[in-house]
């Protein structure tokens, strides 16, 4: 091909097929390597494991426990079944009792003693919690994380910061605020969450509004957090910030999701506020998150307000709120909205006239008898069978669980 | 003396072309790589954080996952159980039937006790006739669409799309094995950003694992060599080259096999497509061509660790219908969503993988048949030196080699997904091989794809035959909740695709 070209092409394809041969093979000698590398060091670390494990399980869990119950973390079947191996035997590995060897366990590879620390931290309770902070204290595990605030992994930043939230230590408050405010998602949601798990009460003021600003916050983890505090101490601060954030005038979207929070705070201290939101706004989403939350009979005038929007989605949210809390005189509103264009309204319009006080299978199919269009009979012969279906699993799972 | 300079201007201007296009293409390839190797270990780094506990909270998103079938009798049963075990707050399994004349229906309704159920069905998009929906007695959550034939899976699957309750569903193959973890996975970038309509997951190859019950026992490389480049395969267009397009926002594909779809989306730009051979890659190009040209503020994100598995072919004549079919299927899908290239609102996805896919990737075939033809007729002539020779093939070499490599770097330093040294050594094998002979058989398939698609002749899906062992272990039919399974296994019989 290249007879009749320059030299310099052919030495230049020459030379680069070469090399990227060249390249090619020092990236298998390198894969080789870390692959034994990678073997080896997992050989290890799984004895390691093995030993970290039964030490912490020893420490936080009781007597009876101990023979019972075996933490199924992430790993290999090989460690499984090394320890249901040490699970019989009668070992007494106590922290209080040996410490050295804590202190060897953790320090070889301490990233991976913060994981398993903090892993046992999020699935136990009480004062399980306390004996892991003692644990921690005895071994100096904040020095270990302080140092790894900065490390090079963001693995291992995150069980830092993980790891001073649930110390409930306040001395890395100022390096967990400024990480607050970083502009990772996942950074500023461990901070906040780790200063909210330090001082709920101080901190709240200040970092809990983040929720309503960080639209890249996963809401599923959000919500875990508020979970985590229970509706007695979010309810306040959540509603207040709901009400700050309508009054700046926050987007639909970023509204919509705070509404979808005070799922999680008592409905007595967020009914006003979503009354009064729902009385002003037009925002499609921000009406849908509101009607969800609905309990209050109070609210009826106004949820039927919204039952001719032009909205489906609206009107949908509408009939499964008056399926929830409406009264005898809003089955006619319902019987309507079977005749609605969406399937969506229908169908929900549909389950509310069946959960209405008084409404008997016999009544519901004079009153399907009575429809105008076959749409609407067909969604009530569709929702009807699907009650019946329900009725048939009820009793089947009454009788397993007896 | 007129007719020898235009033969060596001929010769000069021909040898300069291949070897941009040579260098653009694989070059972009390598680039695409390099992002991924920047990417993936800071991603992986993120989600190894997921493994700590969590616990459900109800703000999870509930999912339909939209099960497509056609004469699938021999594995669905697994397939389904497989899929009630996975670990979702709220999911739904819709089995789509699609016109199968094996006994699949039968074998559903005894194993899971399905009823007619009077179903008010809503076409929102076309499809063949519904002719009943069952509904499990069992499992609340597992519901069948009995429907004519429609010829294509593109019709089963927006059968589906309309019976799915949820705002989310994910397509499903029959013969597709989920992780159990990958709904949990799948999910996150629609929480992380409202604007999501799409999410891919990574699909890797089944040939030579185990299965037992539908779900995956044993991870081994596939024992034959076809399979094995197919790996391979995989592993670059999933590693380096979503992970490479995703990073530029302007991911062109996400597999039929596995994905998740906003409905709501799906319906706006009329469903899947009946006329497309690539039914998958038509929809995430109308989706992109949809919001972008609207103006629409939208997401399209692939994550890398959710992992469906599903079966390669091991034959030559499946092998070439199917790559046949794609690259007919490609060239469909790039006529239809034309509008997309070099618009002023496409971003990205018109100026940077909308034209690779047309310039490089769709007609590489051509210009790589070509080149060669080209390369053997000059050589004969003796217009190739030994020396130049020589030098295009290990350039040739090099560069196929080193993208291989670097794609089993990326699966090194992120997943290890094959456990064994021995596994490491095959595919480094592997990749060396395919350099001699199963690229370039690969690129007249191709070729012979594009000629098909400018002929517009028939189209076949070919019978693929399963070669995993897939254990299947009978259910007591009983009425009763939950179901305990006999021990006796029973190995899965091939079946036949899904005919087009």
């Amino acid at each position: 091909m290249f007879a009749i070209a320059s030299n310099i092409v052919v030495n230049l394809a020459w030379w680069s097929g070469l090399s990227l041969t060249a390249l090619s093979v020092i990236v298998i000698i390198f894969m080789i390597f870390w692959r034994y590398w990678v073997e080896t060091s997992n050989k290890k670390n799984q004895i390691l494991a093995i030993e970290r494990q039964k030490i912490l399980y020893n420490c936080i869990l009781s007597d009876d426990e101990k023979n019972t119950q075996i933490w199924s973390l992430d790993n290999s079947k090989d460690i499984k079944s090394k320890l249901s191996f040490w699970k019989d035997k009668p070992v007494n590995l106590c922290y209080f009792s040996r410490p050295t060897l804590l202190k060897k366990v953790h320090n070889h590879n301490p990233g991976d003693f913060l994981f398993l620390w903090n892993y046992l931290h999020e699935s136990v309770r009480g004062n399980s919690k306390e004996k892991l902070n003692e644990i921690a204290r005895s071994i100096s595990l904040k020095e270990s994380a302080t140092k790894m605030l900065d490390n090079h992994f963001l693995k291992n930043r995150l069980l830092a910061i993980g790891t001073f939230g649930n110390l409930k230590d306040e001395t890395a408050s100022f390096e967990l605020i400024k990480r607050a405010y970083h502009r990772d998602p996942i950074i500023s949601f461990w901070a906040t969450r780790a200063l909210l798990r330090i001082n709920f009460e101080t901190n709240s003021k200040r970092f809990l509004p983040l929720i309503g600003k960080r639209m890249d916050w996963s809401p599923v983890l959000v919500a875990e957090m508020l979970k985590e505090r229970g509706a007695d101490e979010i309810s306040t601060p959540l509603v207040t910030i709901v009400e700050n954030a309508y009054a700046e005038k926050t987007g639909e979207r970023q509204m919509a999701r705070l509404i979808s929070y005070l799922a999680l705070a008592h409905p007595t201290d967020y009914t006003p506020i979503i009354l009064k939101i729902l009385a002003e706004t037009s925002f499609k989403e921000v009406i849908i998150a509101c009607l969800k939350l609905i309990i209050s009979e109070d609210a009826l005038p106004l949820v039927r307000g919204f039952f001719e929007d032009e909205r489906w989605q609206v009107r949908m949210q509408v009939v499964l709120t008056l399926g929830r809390i409406g009264h005898s005189n809003d089955i006619k509103l319902l019987i309507k909205a079977l005749n609605d264009l969406d399937w969506w309204v229908r169908y929900r319009a549909a389950c509310a006239l069946i959960s209405m006080p008084g409404m008997t299978e016999k009544r519901l199919q004079k009153l399907s008898k009575s429809l105008p269009n076959q749409f609407s009979r067909d969604i009530l012969k569709h929702v009807l069978a699907e009650i019946r279906l329900k009725c048939f699993l009820q009793p089947l799972s009454f009788t397993l669980s007896k | 003396m007129f007719s020898s300079t235009f033969i060596i201007y001929f010769v000069q201007i021909a040898q300069w072309f291949f070897l941009s296009y040579f260098v653009l293409l694989n070059g972009i390839y390598l680039g695409l790589t390099v992002v991924s190797l920047f990417v993936l270990p800071y991603y992986m780094q993120r989600q190894s954080i997921h493994r700590l506990p969590q616990s459900q909270t109800g703000f999870e998103p509930p999912i339909s996952l939209i099960v497509t079938s056609f004469n699938e009798e021999s594995v669905i049963v697994p397939a389904v159980r497989a899929l009630l075990q996975l670990e979702y707050p709220e999911f739904e399994i819709l089995i789509v039937n699609d016109g199968s004349t094996d006994n699949s229906l039968q074998i559903l309704t005894e194993e899971f006790d399905l009823e007619v159920f009077p179903a008010a069905f809503r076409e929102r998009i076309k499809h063949k006739p519904v002719k009943a929906v069952y509904q499990s007695k069992r499992y609340p959550n597992l519901r069948v669409i009995d429907k004519e034939n429609g010829g294509c899976k593109a019709d089963a699957s927006n059968a589906g799309v309309n019976g799915a309750r949820y705002g989310l569903f994910m397509p499903l193959d029959a013969d597709t094995i989920l992780e159990r973890n990958c709904l949990k996975l799948m999910i996150q970038p629609y929480l992380l950003n409202s604007d999501t309509i799409a999410v891919g997951g990574t699909v890797r190859i089944l040939n030579g694992c185990k299965v037992e019950d539908g779900l995956l026992t044993e991870i081994n490389l596939p024992n034959k060599w076809l399979a094995l480049f197919q790996v391979l395969e995989y592993t670059r267009a999933f590693l380096s080259g979503r992970v490479g397009w995703n990073y530029f926002d302007a991911l062109p594909l996400i597999s039929g096999a596995f994905g998740l779809f906003k409905k709501e989306a799906v319906i706006e730009v009329g469903g899947y497509s009946h006329k497309s051979l690539g039914e998958d890659m038509d929809l995430v190009l109308r989706l992109h061509r949809h919001y972008r040209l609207n103006n629409l503020p939208y997401r399209v994100d692939f994550v890398v660790d959710p992992v469906c598995w599903t079966e390669a072919p091991e034959g030559f004549s499946v092998l070439k219908k199917q790559r046949v079919r794609w690259q007919r299927g490609l060239f469909d899908c790039l006529w239809e969503n034309r509008k997309l290239l070099f618009h002023p609102k496409a971003g990205l996805v018109g100026w940077g993988s909308f034209p690779f896919l047309l310039f490089l990737e769709g007609i590489s075939p051509v210009v790589e048949v070509a080149g060669h033809v080209f390369f053997i007729v000059c050589f004969c002539l003796g217009l190739v030196s030994s020396e130049g020779a020589i030098s295009f093939l290990i350039l040739s070499f090099g560069t196929g080699f080193l993208l291989s490599i670097s794609a089993i770097l990326l699966e090194e330093i992120t997943f290890q997904t094959y456990p064994r040294m021995k596994h490491l050594l095959v595919l480094i094998f592997g990749a060396f091989i395919e350099n001699f002979g199963y690229r370039q058989l690969m690129s007249v398939w191709r070729l012979e794809g594009i000629i098909k698609w400018i002929l517009k002749t028939e189209s076949s899906w070919g019978t693929m035959t399963r070669n995993t062992s897939w254990q299947i272990q009978p259910v007591k039919t009983q009425t009763l909740p939950p179901i305990p399974a006999k021990q006796d296994a029973q190995a899965s019989k091939t079946s036949e695709k899904q005919p087009a």
